[in-house]
């Protein structure tokens, strides 16, 4: 009976260890290699859809974006882009009050990368990622993700001239 | 037992170290293993972009430097708007020199450099490419001015259409004309600028003489002169500056063995290397369509190519409209206006200083002119050339095989 739990345990350890490595070499691939090439342009979306409300490209450095559609009683137009501080901000979906919550989203041109600076929700996990030049960033209470694509995509043109 | 235990982990542990591997499609020397890209927009009214490869960033950051070194000396040689600093390590600029008329004046070989060479293509092109008809120049662009969004009732020029329509709304930035169910952005249309201005700027141009003009370029014990006459005389750069500054950094580029680089000089200008991940090394370049010229719109057709420069003079940017016609910033010294043969002139050769010169010439050319100056010229320049015609047509002489679908 002893010699069986014996063999029990050590197959819990052997099986634990297979998951702690399978897990380990999961965490060490996204973290540190799937996300480290270059990103010519960051897209912000809103929802469900794949039209970005605006995109960061870094290449040209300058911001492309469209009017995101908010309930008229919202009184600003969204994205607001501030040049200045280098931030887009869309209104997000978190609703505090019954108002819908605005999510604040650095850029930096020289570094390639974005931070969402501020944003509401429960967790704050998006906040919470820090500053990415790859992995996508998303923010799901507030239906707001970014995303970026990398510098050189083989089905299109490299220049416009 | 123990050992397919032992089997399973060594497999796990495999397969998680091989997810390890860093996505690399290349096999990479260490001559090009650093990647960088950079841009600036101080220097000649133009954001510059610049990605090559080299061996580290310690290397990468000093050519950076280097470059941004290059583009900064000649706007501030070149520049007509500004003089130069009390501090400056020049002797003259553009802007000094059309102050002191008929006064032979010490350069700076880089200047003088330039200036030679714009003389030169003057001849060549038969007076075609002429940098001293800045007041002519200044005078179209007088009438070019910022866009404004048209009001309801106004009547409109729509780019693509080349038709004139009334607005009948305006709603979130986007604008409605009579008969098209689509909407336009301020992008797609032109208010038409009246007669009236039209004239005044041909009346003010038929007033300079430019039969009178002279630059007399000389060189002495290795100092360098420039004496230039003529009552409205006005030496402007800017049709060659940006173009012969690119290739100056293409140059560098190369002398410092970098292989694999792209150089654009705003929408109109880029040189290039070699791709470092297409097949062949080629770049795939998209042409500018001058009718659909809103940002979501495809170019016109595309090509491959590398270590060329590709330079496009077109009268898709800073243009006004009247009575159907497009008048830009491209002036012929022929007939002091803008000339209406082609939309854009595309040009791919081997030197952007240039190719920015011709494409400035072969758009005042017409049809017959242009096919003069190919017999004589294009195979000793190795230049291909690609025009969008007025009529929407476009018209190819090409030398190089660089796989078109135009």
């Amino acid at each position: 009976m002893q010699n069986r739990n014996k063999t029990q345990n050590r197959r819990d350890i052997i099986l634990v260890s297979i998951l702690l490595v399978i897990i380990g070499s999961v965490f060490v691939y996204f973290n540190f290699f799937a996300y480290n090439q270059d990103s010519a342009v960051a897209h912000i979306y809103y929802g469900n859809s794949n039209d970005p409300i605006a995109s960061i490209d870094f290449v040209n450095q300058e911001i492309k974006y469209r009017k995101q559609d908010v309930p008229n009683d919202y009184d600003d137009i969204y994205p607001i882009i501030d040049t200045d501080n280098r931030t887009i901000t869309l209104l997000g979906d978190y609703r505090v009050d019954g108002r819908r919550q605005i999510v604040v989203i650095q850029y930096n041109f020289g570094a390639k990368s974005v931070k969402i600076i501020q944003e509401s929700s429960p967790n704050n996990i998006c906040s919470l990622e820090g500053t990415s030049t790859g992995k996508p960033l998303i923010c799901l209470p507030n239906r707001i993700r970014i995303e970026f694509e990398k510098t050189y995509d083989e089905n299109e043109p490299d220049f416009t001239v | 037992m123990k050992k397919t235990i032992m089997f399973i982990m060594t497999l796990l542990i495999s397969i998680g170290l091989v997810a390890c591997k860093k996505d690399n499609p290349n096999d990479v020397d260490e001559a090009h293993s650093y990647a960088h890209s950079f841009a600036f927009d101080n220097y000649m009214s133009t954001l510059i972009r610049v990605n090559f490869r080299t061996s580290s960033r310690d290397k990468a950051l000093n050519i950076q430097q280097e470059i941004h070194d290059i583009y900064k000396m000649y706007h501030e040689l070149t520049t007509n708007y500004d003089p130069l600093s009390v501090d400056s390590l020049y002797k003259q600029n553009i802007y000094s020199i059309n102050q002191q008329k008929d006064v032979t004046l010490e350069i700076d070989k880089e200047l003088y450099d330039v200036i030679l060479l714009s003389e030169e293509l003057r001849v060549i092109t038969n007076g075609f490419f002429n940098i001293g008809i800045g007041e002519i120049v200044d005078a179209w662009k007088s009438i070019i001015t910022p866009e404004e969004l048209p009001n309801i009732g106004d009547t409109v020029f729509l780019t693509e259409f080349e038709v004139y329509r009334q607005v009948t709304q305006i709603d979130k930035g986007r604008i409605y004309v009579e008969g098209y169910s689509q909407s336009f952005s301020p992008f797609d249309i032109k208010m038409d600028v009246t007669d009236l201005a039209i004239n005044e700027v041909k009346t003010t141009v038929s007033g300079i003489n430019i039969s009178d003009f002279s630059i007399e370029l000389t060189e002495e014990d290795n100092r360098y002169y420039v004496k230039i006459s003529g009552a409205n005389i006005k030496l402007d750069l800017g049709a060659i500056s940006k173009g012969y500054a690119t290739q100056k950094a293409m140059d560098y580029l190369v002398s410092e063995g970098v292989k694999y680089f792209s150089i654009s000089a705003g929408s109109s200008s880029i040189v290039i290397g070699e791709h470092f991940q297409r097949e062949g090394g080629r770049y795939w370049i998209e042409l500018t369509n001058p009718i659909q010229t809103t940002t979501q719109s495809p170019g016109y057709g595309t090509f491959y190519a590398k270590n060329v420069s590709v330079t496009t003079s077109g009268n898709y940017e800073q243009y006004v409209v009247n009575n159907f016609k497009r008048y830009h910033h491209i002036v012929s010294p022929e007939t002091k206006e803008p000339a209406h043969f082609y939309h854009t002139v595309t040009l791919i050769g081997e030197d952007a200083g240039l190719l920015d010169a011709l494409s400035t010439a072969f758009f005042s050319m017409s049809k017959e002119q242009l096919e003069i100056w190919i017999e004589l010229y294009q195979e000793i320049y190795q230049l291909d050339i690609i025009t969008f015609n007025q009529d929407r047509t476009i018209t190819k002489y090409l030398l190089r095989d660089i796989d078109e679908d135009f």
